[in-house]
């Protein structure tokens, strides 16, 4: 029966009102019970990449999720593109764990962008955990003002208390394998073209005037934003069309006077420098000058120019920013620029940063609206814009790209290795490209551009490849493996503002549900080498190094985990069973 | 030039098998009949083919923008799929119930494989085709509607699913048990399937649905083609099990699949005499408005 009328709905009323007063007796106990909250299964997500995209992360976050399955928790694998990662990671912070290799360069000051806890309520490849802990901040800080000969002590403090707090858990360093084709072009750097400077390196062994090559991640085809988070990681292709004062190859001390021909620092001390500019020209004809550095600088500072209550910083490149403290522009080729940091090392870092055409950038510090409305706030145009002709200044210039096929890039007559200003450039590099065009083909797996390479289609792969078309690759002819140490490192990130990962002692459980060593011989192929912290090389400290065993050990052997052992570690850091099930209060 | 390669080889081989089905099974008596009522028979199928091709503009538009819009709506159910898919084999293996795919992958010897990839890719092509050539050459119009409209809503309803859910296939998610068989044997087939998919329209399973339809089609002319419903009904059954054995699809995608082409029938049966419109579609929504009582004053 549903009442009808007023009359009728008050009759109900009154009725329902008695029969609750009748049963009031009892209602005392049941609140007690009924207030307390129920206990569920832990339940996290683990988001990755789908295997044709990463064929490492995704086998890295099966072996985890089955693992702590086993340990009682509820773990799922949640493949997503890897724009979507980013996009969630980076910038809607939407995530409980994720795997995910880190475009590192091996630079200590890289921790700081990871860790920085002020980074942490911005948006973009600065500490995307929420990590916040001011021991943390103080040490970062400290490497930035330490005379070198004494960073590697304070690195190595970093980096013990990284692997004590987990804010993130690295698993290992994979080495970069890339494929090559004989007979056209040669002196392929190791691990192939890794980096912008590897293109320019190149030498032509017949006439041939295109490079053919492979490319995995299609982004570049759609998106040519150097500054845009979720589409760039170690911006090697935007590299070629965007240059900075500076290019570090290989020794960051020593790096390449690039767009500046000639950087003079000041004396002992004073922690400022006076940049000369090389003359060359943007793509579309308009004079390089110093006030497009110095507008870069302040615009990747805020790229609303002023015009947002809270300046909205690049979401690439962030921590880089933060070493210039002003720039001034001498004239149409000098600058003066202070830094943040004594440390020349440190500076030649910030001058590193993409140089962007002001009288194209400039109009992209308004809002970004959809159809005239302000959707998000907070985000500059310059954030979201796809960037298409992407007028840049190096040696290659976009010609044009179909969206998830190709990409063409084409020499750039006017850029300044063709006018032979080449004083402070390496020999090998200070010729111009011996290519006059670059055809990306966008396949849709490692497979398929390993196919495209033995069948003389391509000259090499853009990108790395995984160690699963090792064989394919040997056995095609004319076609060379090239394979290389890799700074780049994979590792389980940790949402720190979502519990239970706001628990150190949770994290450095769940770390300990990985076997290093198994999964370098299984998931690389034994193209890796297993780590615990994020930087190899001079900056580990001897107990850190890798000898067979983490600190962290597992909690297993040989890839086994011990299921009585992950629980009681488990429970000692606080958490309950229910039967095999790790429960917690459900949140109300 | 891979791409053109191959594609040019799938039209080779299915136009060839095509034509030779149309001998065998079709008849020169029916061919000739039709090629001279050429006309009359168009007449009494341009309203379907006007549909269809509605279809399938909107199925590429759809195609190429969905994925977009996927990314940012859709809901990801690569995790759910999987965990049904483990637990389908339950009663088999009540214990350590494995993957569908795994399992399927385990009887894997290269033979079955090369098969599986035929069928796949040829296969499939050609159980789709023929019966768009058998059915125009029969005299009633019904069936050949009935396969335009099945097809139709085949895609429309993949295509609905396909933006609203994001998922990826075993070959992406499971590799450790999984391989991506076609795509690690017979890689040059993949500039083709990549081409036409985008990776994420896994749910439900189009492959199995489109193989289903056929099938069903087939036996709904029995009377005219009584040895097409064999021959459709191995086919179709070598293209969904190819589907999880090439570890492109869960079993979970294919289940559905099913269950899509079994209903794209019902609804080429529906539609088969009266080709549906936008006013019929008005007044079946103003029927539906009527049968609801609303009380006026």
């Amino acid at each position: 029966m549903v009442p009808d009328g007023v009359g009728d709905r008050r009759a109900f009323l009154a009725g329902a009102t008695g029969a609750i007063a009748a049963a009031s007796g009892c209602l005392g106990g049941m609140r007690n019970l009924a207030g307390r909250a129920r206990t569920d299964q832990l339940s996290l997500r683990i988001s990755t990449v789908p295997a044709s995209h990463d064929p490492y992360a995704v086998r890295i976050a099966n072996r985890l999720a089955a693992n702590l399955e086993r340990a009682g928790i509820a773990a799922t694998v949640d493949p997503m593109s890897p724009d979507v990662l980013l996009r969630e990671t980076l910038l809607n912070h939407d995530f409980d764990l994720y795997v995910a290799r880190y475009p590192s360069r091996g630079d200590p000051d890289e921790l700081r962008s990871m860790l920085y806890s002020a980074y942490g309520e911005e948006a973009g490849w600065q500490n995307p955990f929420g990590f916040s802990d001011l021991e943390t901040d103080g040490l970062l800080d400290e490497q930035r003002t330490v005379p070198d000969s004494e960073r590697p002590e304070v690195i190595g403090e970093l980096q013990r208390r990284i692997v004590r707090h987990q804010p993130f858990t690295v698993v290992g360093f994979p080495d970069r394998i890339g494929a090559v084709r004989d007979g056209q072009f040669e002196a392929w750097p190791e691990g192939g073209l890794a980096d912008p400077t590897a293109y320019l390196r190149l030498d032509r062994v017949d006439g041939k005037s295109t490079l053919r090559l492979s490319l995995r991640n299609g982004r570049i085809t759609r998106n040519r934003n150097p500054i845009a988070a979720e589409h760039r990681d170690r911006g090697a292709l935007t590299g070629l069309l965007y240059e900075s004062l500076l290019r570090t190859g290989g020794d960051p001390a020593d790096p390449i006077p690039w767009l500046a021909r000639r950087v003079e620092w000041d004396p002992e001390g004073s922690p400022a420098a006076t940049v000369r500019l090389r003359e060359t020209k943007w793509h579309d004809g308009e004079a390089f000058t110093a006030r497009d550095v110095a507008f870069t600088y302040g615009f990747l500072k805020d790229t609303s120019i002023g015009g947002f209550d809270t300046p909205v910083p690049t979401p690439w490149r962030r921590g880089r920013l933060s070493l210039v403290d002003a720039v001034d522009v001498r004239s149409t080729d000098e600058l003066r620029i202070e830094f943040t940091t004594e440390n020349r090392t440190l500076a030649h870092r910030a001058l590193s940063v993409p140089i962007l055409p002001a009288h194209v950038w400039w109009d992209r510090a308004g809002s970004a609206d959809i159809a005239g409305i302000d959707l998000v706030g907070g985000t500059t145009e310059a954030l979201v814009t796809p960037n298409e002709a992407a007028i840049g200044s190096g040696p290659l210039r976009f010609e044009a790209a179909t969206a998830d096929e190709s990409l063409s890039l084409v020499e750039f007559p006017e850029h300044f290795l063709h006018a032979g200003d080449t004083g402070g450039i390496p020999d090998r590099l200070s010729d111009p490209p011996r290519f006059d065009r670059v055809e990306f083909d966008v396949v849709p797996s490692h497979d398929a551009a390993v196919e495209l390479l033995a069948a003389d289609e391509v000259d090499a792969s853009a990108d790395g490849l995984g160690a699963s078309v090792v064989p394919r690759i040997v056995r095609a002819d004319e076609v060379s493996l090239a394979t290389d140490r890799s700074e780049e490192f994979y590792h389980i990130g940790y949402n720190c503002r979502r519990s239970p990962m706001t628990d150190p002692r949770f994290r450095r459980t769940v770390a300990r549900h990985l076997d290093r060593t198994a999964l370098t011989d299984d998931v690389f192929g034994g193209y890796g080498t297993p780590a615990e912290t994020p930087l190899g090389g001079r900056w580990v400290p001897a107990e850190l190094e890798w000898d067979g065993a983490a600190r962290l050990s597992f909690l297993g052997t040989e890839g086994e985990l011990n299921v009585d052992r992950a629980r009681e570690t488990f429970r000692e850091a606080g958490y309950q069973y229910d039967g095999d099930r790790l429960v917690r209060r459900a949140p109300s | 030039m891979t791409f053109a390669f191959v594609v040019g080889r799938v039209v080779f081989v299915v136009a060839v098998a095509v034509t030779v089905a149309a001998v065998t099974i079709v008849g020169p008596g029916r061919l000739v009949e039709t090629r001279r009522t050429f006309r009359e028979r168009f007449d009494a199928i341009v309203p379907y083919v006007g549909l269809l091709a509605v279809v399938l503009v909107a199925n590429k538009v759809a195609r190429d923008v969905g994925p977009e819009v996927s990314e940012l709506v859709g809901i990801r159910i690569t995790g759910w799929l999987r965990r049904v898919d483990g637990r389908l084999l339950w009663p088999l293996y009540p214990n350590d119930t494995p993957q569908v795919v795994a399992w399927l992958q385990s009887m894997a010897t290269p033979e079955l494989t090369a098969y599986f990839s035929l069928v796949y890719v040829y296969g499939y092509v050609f159980l789709l085709v023929f019966p768009l050539v058998a059915y125009v050459s029969l005299p009633r119009p019904e069936p050949i509607r009935r396969t335009m409209i099945a097809y139709g809503a085949n895609y429309l309803i993949g295509v609905l699913c396909y933006v609203a859910f994001v998922a990826y296939g075993p070959r992406n998610l499971i590799v450790e048990q999984a391989e991506g068989l076609l795509y690690t044997q017979y890689t040059h087939y993949q500039f083709v399937t990549n081409a036409v998919n985008d990776e994420t329209n896994v749910f439900p399973s189009l492959h199995t649905s489109m193989a289903v339809t056929a099938a069903l089609l087939a036996w709904t002319t029995r009377e005219e083609y009584p040895i097409w419903v064999p021959i459709s009904a191995v086919l179709a059954v070598s293209v969904v099990v190819s589907t999880m054995y090439l570890g492109i699809h869960w079993a979970t995608d294919v289940l559905f699949g099913i269950a899509l082409g079994w209903v794209s029938v019902a609804i080429g049966r529906r539609f088969e005499t009266t080709p549906p419109t936008v006013s019929g579609f008005k007044d079946r929504l103003d029927g539906l408005k009527n049968a609801i009582p609303v009380r006026r004053r």
